[in-house]
């Protein structure tokens, strides 16, 4: 009787061991969490050195970067020599 | 029976100890089902930064095929025209038309890469729209109306990446017939001065053309694309609590491509 209710014990203690164990190796293992601060800032596609995007994505973050003005500076110069090259021929 | 009753005991605390480890599973499973959603977030977010810059990339590339193709093109015609400049006989003139004559593809480049810097800039922030509807999504919100307005801004921007290849491929010439109309000989100085009024009414009318393109570009599908990005963000900032970032506990509710 003493033997039958050590093997019941042992079991019993077996299987709450092994929920351990998958309880330790699957939902144990720490799955990628939210963390806004560590989040690295979105990177605006490799075509302008002056003008980034802010690293926050919330509605005046994103407001703020839409109303970013790129550099005009180029597209003027060239126009402006063009006048002036016409303008002496 | 004393026994028994021992053993009972036992086989109660090691039975509870397992209903325990039982429950705390499920907690962490529930757990880590919202906790890998919400890296499902930054999955997507990712996504869609890359495909931002793979789309950017491929502009780049289309726009230079599309130039080496009307630089061909452009060769072709400069042929012509410097047989018709050689005509001037003041050298600075002439000097200065070979310049003034290829300043037109250089322009056409310098503002259409403007242009497409602009698009790439517009679509990198619609790309934080998303992100950021994707968050209110989780967080329960309602994000219909915006889901809509970032198809119609995706839709601006391709037709606006479309119309400045279609600019980018075009070129500014000049009709080198129209350069000795009314020229009876160039090697006289009323010749040589109705030569120069040509090749000037030639420049301006490329330069108004170049210009004319240029400005309806600019001021048509390129606004369209940003107003489209604004009207995106305006209906974001309509979600209530938009700014929220989602919980542990929250749940996406949708997709958002």
């Amino acid at each position: 009787m003493q033997n039958k209710s050590i093997i019941i014990s042992i079991i019993i203690l077996a299987v709450v061991i092994a929920l351990a164990a998958v309880w330790y190796f699957y939902f144990r293992t720490p799955p990628e969490t939210f963390t806004p601060a560590t989040t690295p800032p979105l990177q605006q596609p490799a075509q302008s050195d002056k003008n980034t995007l802010s690293a926050g994505d919330k509605i005046a973050d994103i407001a703020k970067d839409l109303d970013q003005t790129l550099d005009e500076s180029a597209m003027n110069d060239e126009l402006n020599s063009l006048d002036q090259n016409l303008k002496n021929f | 029976m004393q026994k028994m009753k021992n053993i009972g005991k036992y086989a109660g605390v090691v039975c509870a100890i397992a209903a325990l480890f039982l429950s705390i599973s499920f907690v962490f499973a529930e757990n880590a089902t919202s906790t890998s959603k919400i890296s499902d977030l930054n999955d997507r977010k990712q996504k869609f930064m890359q495909e931002a810059n793979q789309r950017a990339a491929s502009t780049t590339e289309k726009l230079k095929n599309i130039r080496e193709e009307a630089q061909k093109r452009i060769e072709q015609k400069r042929e012509e025209a410097q047989q018709k400049i050689a005509k001037i006989k003041d050298e600075k003139k002439k000097k200065q038309a070979e310049q003034i004559e290829k300043q037109f593809a250089h322009i056409n480049q310098v503002w259409t890469d403007h242009f497409t810097k602009l698009l790439n800039h517009y679509d990198a922030v619609l790309q934080k729209i998303k992100t950021r509807t994707d968050k209110a999504a989780a967080n329960g919100r309602d994000v219909s109306a915006v889901k809509t307005a970032i198809q119609n801004a995706e839709t601006k921007i391709a037709a606006a990446r479309t119309a400045v290849a279609t600019q980018a491929g075009k070129i500014y010439t000049m009709d080198a017939t129209a350069i000795t109309s009314g020229v009876a000989s160039s090697t006289t100085a009323t010749g040589q001065n109705q030569i120069m009024k040509n090749f000037r009414a030639q420049f301006k009318a490329m330069r108004e053309q170049l210009m004319k393109d240029l400005f309806a570009l600019r001021d048509g599908a390129i606004k369209d694309a940003k107003t489209a990005v604004k009207n995106a963000l305006q209906a974001l900032s309509k979600v209530p609590k938009v700014d929220e970032e989602p919980t542990a506990t929250s749940t996406p509710t949708g997709e958002n491509d």
